[in-house]
Order: structure tokens, then C-alpha cells, then sequence
């Protein structure tokens, strides 16, 4: 019995060693296999997939597959050609020309009205869309010439990046714009792919369109290599995900944890970077709150050393931020931080707030008139890395007399906190987006209380008017006034970026490119 | 028990009463005890459809702009509770599912808009596919474990097997089961690569699952049942049935086996519910399409009308299997109708 039961543990030692250094492989990706399943998994069913319905990361990817977009983007930051083949850009204006023959899921052709339909759909009070807001910021007017094929986007003021921002909008065939109830759980676009079946909580599965040749640039879905079928699938946790990538029973998923070690240490699967920023603190200057009082969010901004919150939250994988957008490509690169955020300088921090009357009291923290320099840090739980990084802030603010109160929010709570009840102080988390107008809405402008996104409640007269001016520039000048609208926030400590993070894709006998923070069905190659 | 309808004497029974009445009184007996059961099992229904209820909407956050996105607008937020009634106070809220569940309407999943009922129905056997085969191994190993144990170390003999089993299935029973399938998976999924890591697509990914469900049961399992055996091996009938040389088999199989049931099977029943209700952390590991996987994510993201559904029929399936024990028992031993017990 002691002799098998030894053996028996030799065994398993063995096996998880063996695990650990990872199976031998040649290195190369192989002979690409045509015609073949791509599995990919996802989180958790995202519900919906209607484009038009929601703008959540899970349900984009998914429906990335069927809708196409009017002009598309490479890795690089170049927009090329997609649904329309070329285009005319006037400051407020930009006529794009339909590509010819392209086709809706029931063979029909795409029209340059249906185009247009689309556009007055997501801006109907009837039907509003969030994609309003990430596509045009502002009024507009969409008009269609059937026989010469174009779509024309007139806005009420000069947009220096409608190019690509109407050109980015998923565009909806017909049919499925006049029963969208259709488009939850099943597509009607013009992409690569559709569904063909869809078990709740479980999988979708899609079958590529014969024919498909109008991808970004080109683009098709019969390249060598490319799949025929994809299947999205919903594993919550990302060691099963990991699994069955080590086993090769998936082609892809995305991997954050800790099971990022074992797989970076397998040399049969690839690894696809996707940049996020995953360390932000946005602050909420709502009348009353502590931190409405610019002093003490200059002392807060001193008082983080972004380099060791850098380590502690990206497990010493990711870098600190020096720019207000991260997802690659880039549209404005390059630093934003350096001269414009208050550099971490304790003693400053202390200085500033014994000035301003916030005195520190026995157990360090600060008070003044009665009232204790005490923040509601909330963040969302899921990530290790993310405690420890809200862990080691509240340390270093208490080093400066400001007492962090930490909660952590499933993700429900936490946009409820944010958009509902606004009951926080500051929060801890990344906002990822791809274009920088994007931007203004959670910076600037309404509150959620009136129906916008400005949860923060800040009010920064610098920031409202560069943005405005940045929004109607396009080119190097439009980025060098959104560089500028940025530092106007990182200044006055409204938001203070602090970490990007990688959220990357693992594949096993696949590779795939990606753009923003999502993957590119066009590009998916299977290998043997 | 079966000594006792073969006639043999047993010191714990009373005498028998005269055969018609006794049979009234058996069929009253039998009414009322099924009657007590009944009712008991439609009021623990109703608790428990309450507290679940109240449980569900203590969890903090807004599931619909979850659902919907940060990006979503409020008139579409607004719609979509309306759609879902979650703009009625809570009571109303409450009533309107009672009404529900009483025919049948569970709701329908505020993330994926599809009848829970649906969820239910394609997802409730996934995971009674994997629990009632982890049940039956863990009778088949227990059984014979626990009495080949009771047999060889009856009367203080075989210490070192007495050591030996006390210690292994203590060890055994105190492993978590999803420390146990995290284990299975990274020998036999990773470095072996002999079962797929998740799904139940083939009958080789039922493999890991139910080994993982089955030892922590079957070690306590066959605890019990050594200890029944261990009774039962020294009441008298047993050893005059030996004086009577029955052949040994026989001797256990009609005189043994069925005496050590009671205990053992009223274990049994709460590892069967254990195994149904408690296969959540196990499926979360295999990916496994069961109820277990989907109640995980719907508490994630507060998804009220799946996880009420879902606990309701987990729990009333709970209730109903202890009902039946109840009822094996009533026939099996009639004291425990009586309330003897």
C-alpha cells in the first residue's frame, strides 16, 4: 500500500513538472488548415448582441464577426477601406462611396439608403443608441444617393475626426432594422461571418459568408487559413480557459490572471498584446465631496507613487501610463503626464494641505472644522493585483493624512455607484476607449443624473473648451489639442493615470490580430 | 428488517395488533404520514421561494445597466426594467413571480432575455448528469468498502486496516471537491492531455468531473456504512443465523446488508442532494453546461429571475429527494413512520 501510494505521488510530481516546462514543440505555426473551427472563448453570455443595443467589450467582439464598418483600421492606426471604397472629407462633411457588391446575410444588396438608415435609427430619441456618442458627438444629418452609391454625413459643426468616427459605427442590414428583436440573439450585417445558433449561457456558432471580399483593406474570409466556422463559447473561469488553450481543445481566450505565467511559459501558444490602461484614479468633485476641493486633489496626485502602484498592479508586467489613451493603435500618442500631473512628492502633499487648514490628528489623519479627510475608494473585484494596487494607494495617501475607506463592487455595484447613485469618492479603474472624443462625455459635460456620463461631476472650463476646439481639428493639430484638453485635466488632478496593463489573447494553433481591444475576424489563420 | 418480517424476534418492536385493524391503522398511519409530508414539503417550498427572493435583491448594483453597458442611455435602461417590472415596488415584484411560479412562468434572464424556464429545462439534466453518476459510484464504492472494513475489523481486529481506512478517507472526504477537479485537471488535462478540460461534448469529459464529485462522498459514505455494518455483525440474529450455518453470502446479503441500510441511505440521500446542489464549483472548473456554471454567472451579474429560478429548483429538488428518503424509510423501517425515531 506505502510502495503504490509513493508511486502514486512520484507520479503526479512528475506530471506537474512536466506541466510546468510545457510540451516540446518546434516553434513554427505550422501548415495553415483551411475551412476549419475556430473556438475562441469569452467571458460570461453578454446578453444582447444587438449593435445597436450595447456597447459592452463582450458583445462587441461577438458581433464584430457579422457587421462590417464603413471604414476599417489597422494595428498601425491606418484607416483603409471597407464597406467604402473611398471617401470625401470636408471640415463638416464626409461623403463615403460604396463599395459595389456587397451583400446582407439574405443575399440583398447593400444600399447607400440603408446606410443612411442606420445613422437616423441611432440618433432616433425612439431608438436612441450609445453609439451616438462614439460615433458623432454631436447633431447631424445622413443622407443617401442610391444611384451613385454614397452616404453623406453633414454635421452641425466642423468634427476633425468624422472619418473615422462615422466610419466606425456597425452598420445593420434592412431586415434587421425593422425587426431588431431579431438581432439579439441572432445577425443580419454584411460581415465575414453569421449565426447559426445560439445556446444561452453556452455558445454561439457562426458560419463564414461565401462570397465575403470586403473586409478591412480587402479583406476576406476564405484567405488560407481562415475558419470556416467559430465558435464563441462562455467559460467564466479563465484556468478552465487556460486548460483547455495548454490542451489544445480552444484556438483562443483572453487570459489577465494569474494563469498568464503558465501559458507565457508554453512555447505552442502565441500571444497577442492588448494594451488597456487598468490603473486610473477619477476622482468626484460633486459639491460637497472632499475631493471637490482642488488642493486636496493636488495633495492626493503628490501623494501616489505611480511607478510602485504600476508594480503592485500589473504584477510588475505593465508600465505607468503617460498618456490619457492606451488602446493600440493610439490615435494621439505620446506623453501627456510629464509637466502637467503633480509629480509624487510627499512632503509637497503635506505642505499643500497643512496650508489649505486640514490639520492631522492623532491617528494621522487630516481634519478641518470637524470634518475628517476621509475618500470612498470604490473598485471593481475580480483581479488580485487590483486589491493590492487599492491597498497600497490607501497607504500612501494615509502617509499624507488622507484616509482611504476601500470597497470593492462586483460590476453591477460599481457602475451602479458610478452612474446611479454617484456615491463614491474616487474610483479606481481604466477607461479604454479608441478615439479621444470619446473622452469629453466622461470628463465634461452632463452628469449621470442628467442623462450623461460625467460621473465625476467635473466642471473644468480649460478641458470643456480644448476639447471643443480639438474636436473640430483634425490631423497632428486636432492630437496636439486633445494633448492639450488631456494635461488641462491632469493639472487640476481630475483624473490621475497611473498603469497600463496587458489583456492579452492566447492562441493555440491560431493567430489573429487585433485592433483596440478587440480581435479582427479577417485576420483569424488556423494552423494544423 | 428483514429479519424482523421474517418473524425472528426483535427486542425493539411492539407486539403486533390483530390483522383487520391492523391494516386500518397501517393505511391511516400511511395517510397521515404522507399528508405531514406533503404539507411539510409545500411550506418549505414557499420559504424557501421567499428567502430566495429577498436574498437575491440584497445583492448590491443594477443588473440592467450591467447588462446594457456603461455607454447605455437612460431611456433604454428605463425601458428595459420597465420591460423586466423592475420599476414595481418589491412586494409587487414578489407577487407577480409567486403567480409565476405557480404556473410554471419563472421569468426570463434580464442578460439574455431567454425564458429561465428554457435555461432550465436544457441545463438542469447537464447537471443531473453528472451527479446521479457520481451518486451511483459512490454507492457502488462505499458499500462494499465500508462492510469489507466492518468485516475484517469487527472485534477490535485488523488495527492497522482500522488506521489505515479512518485516515485515508478522513484525508479523502476533507479535500474540497474543486481543489480535487483543479488537481485531476492539471495531471490528466495538462501534462497527460488524456481528458478534455471542459464541456460534455464526449463521454471522456465525464471523467474528471465525477471523480472529483465522487471521492469526498464515498469516503464519508463508507464511513458510515462500517459503522452500520459494525452494529448489525453483532446483533444476535446475525449469529444465530451463522449458528444456523447460512452460507456467508447469503448471510449478508438478506440479513446484513438490509439492516445497515437505514442509516446509510438516509446519508445516502443527503449526498445525493449534496452531489445536485453542490456541483457549482465543480462545473465552474470543467466548464461543465450545467446549472452550476450558470448561477455563478448570473450572481455576477445579479440576473434576479435565473438565480431565483435556479435555486428553487435546486432547492425543491433537495426537499423532494429527502422527501423520498423519508418514504424508503417509512416502508423500509415502519418506526420512523410512527415517529419512533
Amino acid at each position: 500500500m506505502k510502495r503504490k501510494y509513493l508511486a502514486v505521488v512520484a507520479l503526479a510530481v512528475t506530471a506537474l513538472a512536466a506541466s510546468a516546462c510545457g510540451t516540446t514543440s518546434s516553434g513554427s505555426d505550422g501548415a495553415l488548415l483551411s475551412g476549419g473551427t475556430f473556438t475562441m472563448n469569452l467571458g460570461t453570455d453578454p446578453g444582447t448582441i444587438n449593435p445597436y443595443k450595447t456597447t459592452g467589450g463582450t458583445n462587441r467582439q461577438i458581433f464584430a464577426f457579422a457587421y462590417d464598418t464603413l471604414v476599417g483600421r489597422t494595428p498601425t492606426g491606418d484607416t483603409v477601406p471597407q464597406l467604402a471604397s473611398s471617401w470625401q472629407v470636408t471640415p463638416n462633411q464626409v461623403t463615403y462611396t460604396l463599395r459595389k457588391g456587397v451583400t446582407c446575410q439574405d443575399g440583398s444588396t447593400l444600399t447607400a439608403s440603408a446606410v443612411a438608415a442606420d445613422f437616423a435609427y441611432i440618433k432616433d430619441p425612439a431608438t436612441l443608441s450609445a453609439w451616438v456618442n462614439l460615433t458623432i458627438p454631436m447633431a447631424y444629418t445622413a443622407t443617401a444617393d442610391d444611384t451613385a452609391n454614397t452616404v453623406t454625413i453633414t454635421t452641425s459643426q466642423p468634427f476633425g475626426m468624422l472619418l473615422q468616427g462615422a466610419g466606425s459605427l456597425p452598420i445593420v442590414c434592412p431586415q434587421g432594422l425593422k425587426n431588431p428583436a431579431s438581432l439579439d440573439h441572432g445577425t443580419d450585417g454584411t460581415g465575414p461571418y453569421q449565426v447559426t445558433n445560439y445556446v444561452p449561457s453556452d455558445h454561439y456558432t457562426f458560419e463564414a459568408r461565401p462570397g465575403y471580399a470586403w473586409g478591412p483593406g480587402g479583406a476576406t474570409n476564405s484567405a488560407p487559413g481562415s475558419p470556416k466556422t467559430v465558435t464563441i463559447s462562455f467559460v467564466q473561469n479563465e484556468s478552465t480557459s487556460a486548460n483547455q488553450l495548454l490542451s489544445g481543445q480552444i484556438n483562443a481566450a483572453q487570459i489577465t490572471g494569474p494563469d498568464r505565467t503558465r501559458l507565457d511559459a508554453n512555447p505552442t501558444l502565441k500571444r497577442q498584446s492588448v494594451p488597456v490602461m487598468v490603473g486610473e484614479m477619477n476622482l468626484n468633485e460633486a459639491p460637497g465631496r472632499p475631493l471637490a476641493d482642488p488642493q486636496v486633489r493636488q495633495a492626493l496626485a503628490q501623494a501616489l507613487n505611480r511607478p510602485e502602484v504600476t508594480k503592485v498592479g500589473t504584477s510588475n508586467l505593465g508600465t505607468v501610463a503617460n498618456n490619457m489613451m492606451v488602446e493600440a493603435p493610439v490615435t494621439c500618442g505620446g506623453d501627456e503626464t510629464t509637466g502637467a500631473l503633480p509629480q509624487f512628492d510627499v512632503a509637497a502633499a503635506n505642505r499643500a494641505l497643512d496650508a489649505a487648514g486640514w490639520a492631522k490628528g492623532a491617528d494621522g489623519t487630516r481634519s478641518k472644522n470637524g470634518q475628517q479627510l476621509a475618500i470612498k475608494l470604490i473598485y471593481q473585484v475580480g483581479a488580485p493585483q487590483t486589491v493590492s494596487a487599492t491597498e497600497l494607494i490607501a497607504q500612501e495617501l494615509a502617509a499624507v493624512g488622507i484616509k482611504a475607506n476601500l470597497q470593492g463592487l462586483t460590476q453591477n455595484a460599481f457602475l451602479e455607484s458610478l452612474y446611479t447613485t454617484q456615491d463614491f469618492d474616487a474610483y479606481y479603474s481604466g477607461i479604454n476607449l479608441e478615439f479621444p472624443f470619446m473622452m469629453t462625455t466622461y470628463y465634461g459635460g452632463a452628469t449621470p443624473a442628467k442623462g450623461g456620463r460625467n460621473a465625476g461631476s467635473i466642471v473644468n472650463p480649460d478641458f470643456d473648451s480644448l476639447s471643443a476646439k480639438a474636436l473640430s481639428t483634425p490631423g497632428p493639430q486636432g492630437c496636439d489639442l486633445w494633448k492639450q484638453a488631456h494635461q488641462a485635466l491632469l493639472k487640476r488632478a481630475d483624473v490621475i493615470p497611473i498603469s497600463v496593463g496587458d489583456r492579452p489573447f492566447y492562441t493555440s494553433k491560431a493567430t489573429l490580430q487585433t485592433v483596440g481591444l478587440f480581435a479582427v475576424p479577417t485576420s483569424i489563420r488556423l494552423y494544423q | 428488517m428483514s429479519a424482523q418480517l421474517a418473524g425472528e424476534p426483535d427486542a425493539g418492536s411492539p407486539a403486533g395488533p390483530a390483522a383487520g385493524a391492523a391494516t386500518g391503522r397501517g393505511v391511516g398511519q400511511w395517510a397521515f404520514f404522507v399528508g405531514r409530508k406533503l404539507l411539510r414539503l409545500v411550506v418549505s417550498l414557499l420559504i424557501l421561494v421567499t428567502a430566495t427572493f429577498i436574498m437575491v435583491h440584497l445583492i448590491p448594483g443594477d443588473p440592467v445597466l450591467a447588462a446594457l453597458g456603461d455607454q447605455a442611455t437612460p431611456q433604454l435602461i428605463a425601458l428595459r426594467r420597465h420591460e423586466l417590472g423592475l420599476d414595481l415596488s418589491l412586494p409587487a415584484q414578489y407577487f407577480h413571480y409567486l403567480q409565476g411560479v405557480v404556473t410554471g412562468d419563472f421569468g426570463r434572464s434580464i442578460v439574455t432575455d431567454a425564458p429561465v424556464s428554457q435555461l432550465l429545462a436544457t441545463k438542469f439534466p447537464n447537471t443531473l448528469g453528472l451527479a446521479i453518476p457520481a451518486f451511483v459510484l459512490v454507492v457502488l464504492i462505499a458499500l462494499p468498502v465500508g462492510l469489507l472494513t466492518a468485516i475484517r475489523t469487527r472485534g477490535g481486529r485488523g488495527r492497522v486496516t482500522r488506521t489505515l481506512f479512518v485516515n485515508i478517507t478522513g484525508l479523502l472526504n476533507s479535500i474540497p471537491d474543486y481543489v480535487l477537479a483543479t488537481l485531476l485537471s492539471l495531471i490528466f488535462v495538462v501534462a497527460i492531455k488524456a481528458f478534455p478540460a471542459a464541456g460534455n461534448g464526449t463521454a471522456a469529459s465525464y471523467v474528471l468531473p465525477v471523480a472529483a464529485l465522487v471521492v469526498g462522498p464515498a469516503a464519508s459514505l463508507s464511513r458510515i456504512v462500517r459503522v452500520e455494518a459494525l452494529k448489525v455483525l453483532d446483533a444476535e440474529y446475525i449469529r444465530a443465523a451463522k449458528a444456523r450455518r447460512l452460507p456467508t453470502l447469503l448471510r449478508y446479503w438478506r440479513h446484513v446488508l438490509p439492516n445497515m441500510l437505514t442509516a446509510s441511505l438516509t446519508f445516502g440521500g443527503m449526498i445525493l442532494a449534496g452531489l445536485i446542489a453542490g456541483t457549482v464549483l465543480v462545473e465552474n472548473v470543467f466548464g461543465w453546461p450545467g446549472v452550476g456554471t450558470v448561477i455563478a454567472q448570473a450572481v455576477i451579474q445579479k440576473d434576479y429571475p435565473l438565480i431565483q429560478g435556479i435555486l428553487l429548483v435546486l432547492g425543491a429538488t433537495v426537499l423532494i429527494l429527502n422527501m423520498i428518503v423519508d418514504f424508503v424509510l417509512g416502508v423500509l423501517d415502519p418506526r420512523s413512520r410512527m415517529g419512533a425515531h
